[in-house]
């Protein structure tokens, strides 16, 4: 092999994909997640040195695929794991979860790559939130939602907090504070009065925020203090902190029983 | 040492890195890359790019023997030292040469901790994330940071790395300390008096003239008096024999 280059934008990850399943004899899906998933849909511009996924109908461990994998390796200078399912360690995180595929159209016979939507990206780059990495932030940051993908991610979250409190309102709260757009009211309006905040406050969490409360934030806002953004924040989490506190409860009585 | 964010400067050191062998995105870094410089450069610049300090992480990691200790010991002031203290700290427990730890004893841990990567997240959240999850590595070098990850597939081998530094290649071959240093100088400066060098290589006189002498004495280097300056060059042979490097 002459110098290896690895990196894949995506014209060249289409290209590869494309080479991959004219060696293929039989159907094989696969589900592509993390950067690459992002670069195949345009949504960010930087290169990859591989392809990483979620899932793959057949184990790619085993014959005929390694020696493929290999094959298309040297062919392109690639990483000889240029596609790989390291990220599969992201569903222990997400016990259950099922994520929107959308299918890659090109030049496929045997081969249906999938990518997961913006709205899972986001959801499978938080899931592991005691390592976040910072460059995750910054493709998240560089990715444009529109209100469809953002209509999908809330109700995402919304299913999500039905088995995961704290891993949905977690993931909300970091991609709030990238993405400060998201924070509007039911209505889709920026918040523009502490009784929003209030309103929110009490219909999402059952949270009160007293008159004075109010008036104070109504103040620090208007003295360029605060914002009302800080505030949902604030609010999401008050809420995190409960959900960890009954969660510290719950595993003390555990014990003393 | 204080440090302004400069997004070039960042920039370049992603540059020196893919020189040094990480499989970053761009092209690599036109000329010679100084390693212990670009250690010390990432102290400050990978606060801004979590994936330098990765790469420099794997590269202390992957690659301690082509480190020279004494080098980096003479610019340490350089850097930030709780930063460099944390990823040696890391490297060694991960498999790094144990000598590392003379660099440890020079380096401090921040008296107030902070956050090691800064993102511009103007909420905190991240922020208050790194302080939650931060890994006891870093704890005790008063910095907040979950990321001890290494590049496993996204580093070149050995080999790769030494034919793109030539430094590195005389290092492989004479060891990580002054000789490999001013045989580099030698080779890429055909003349040059003592006093000169050693100031190019940040070494104090003395060493570098018994370094010199000894070498001399040993035919590797010609030494002709011009008056009171004395000028140094790679004799013939052995000039030959190193620019067969890297093989």
């Amino acid at each position: 092999m002459s110098e290896i280059c690895y990196r894949m934008n995506r014209e060249k990850m289409i290209k590869v994909l494309e080479a991959f399943d004219q060696e293929l004899h039989q159907p094989l899906k696969i589900a592509i997640t993390g950067a690459s998933a992002l670069i195949i849909n345009g949504a960010i511009t930087r290169s990859s040195r591989d392809i990483d996924l979620l899932g793959s109908s057949e184990d790619l461990k085993k014959d005929p695929y390694p020696g493929i994998i290999m094959k298309i390796a040297e062919k392109y200078e690639l990483n000889e794991e240029w596609i790989n399912e390291r990220a599969k360690i992201t569903l222990d995180y997400l016990p259950g979860y099922k994520p929107d595929l959308i299918l890659l159209k090109g030049n496929f016979k045997h081969l249906e790559p999938y990518m997961i939507s913006k709205a899972d990206s986001i959801i499978t780059k938080f899931a592991i939130y005691g390592n976040i990495r910072s460059w995750d932030l910054l493709d998240i940051e560089n990715t444009k939602f529109d209100d469809d993908d953002l209509k999908l991610f809330r109700k995402k979250l919304d299913e999500l907090y039905k088995t995961n409190k704290e891993a949905a309102l977690r993931i909300e709260i970091q991609f709030k504070s990238i993405k400060p757009d998201f924070i509007k009211t039911e209505d889709g309006f920026k918040f523009s009065r502490a009784s929003e905040v209030a309103q929110y406050a009490l219909k999402r969490y059952g949270v009160i925020l007293s008159i004075d409360q109010q008036n104070n934030l109504d103040s620090d806002v208007k003295n360029l203090n605060s914002t009302y953004e800080k505030a949902i924040i604030k609010v999401d989490l008050f809420a995190l902190n409960r959900i960890l506190k009954n969660k510290k409860k719950e595993v003390s009585n555990e014990l003393e029983l | 040492m204080n440090w302004n964010y400069n997004r070039e400067l960042v920039d370049e050191c992603f540059t020196k890195w893919v020189r040094l062998g990480w499989a970053g995105a761009g092209e690599p870094f036109e000329g010679f890359v100084d390693p212990e410089l670009l250690f010390v450069e990432t102290t400050h610049t990978g606060k801004y790019e979590g994936r330098l300090l990765k790469a420099m992480l794997t590269w202390i990691r992957n690659y301690h023997d082509l480190i020279n200790i004494q080098r980096l010991l003479h610019i340490i002031d350089n850097a930030d030292t709780a930063v460099l203290g944390a990823i040696f700290d890391i490297a060694v427990q991960n498999g790094a040469d144990p000598r590392f730890k003379t660099v440890l004893k020079h380096c401090k841990p921040k008296s107030t901790p902070e956050v090691l990567f800064k993102t511009g997240d103007e909420f905190g959240v991240y922020d208050s994330n790194q302080k939650e999850f931060a890994r006891d590595e870093y704890l005790k070098w008063g910095l907040y940071c979950t990321m001890v990850d290494f590049y496993e597939d996204a580093m070149l081998d050995k080999k790769r790395i030494l034919k793109k530094n030539a430094l590195l290649a005389i290092r492989a071959l004479v060891g990580p300390n002054m000789r490999a240093e001013i045989l580099f100088a030698l080779l890429n400066n055909s003349r040059i008096h003592i006093k000169a060098l050693s100031k190019r290589l940040g070494y104090a006189y003395s060493p570098v003239y018994k370094e010199i002498i000894s070498m001399a004495s040993s035919g590797f280097i010609n030494i002709e008096k011009y008056g009171r300056v004395k000028v140094l060059s790679l004799s013939e042979q052995f000039a030959g024999y190193l620019n067969c490097l890297p093989v």
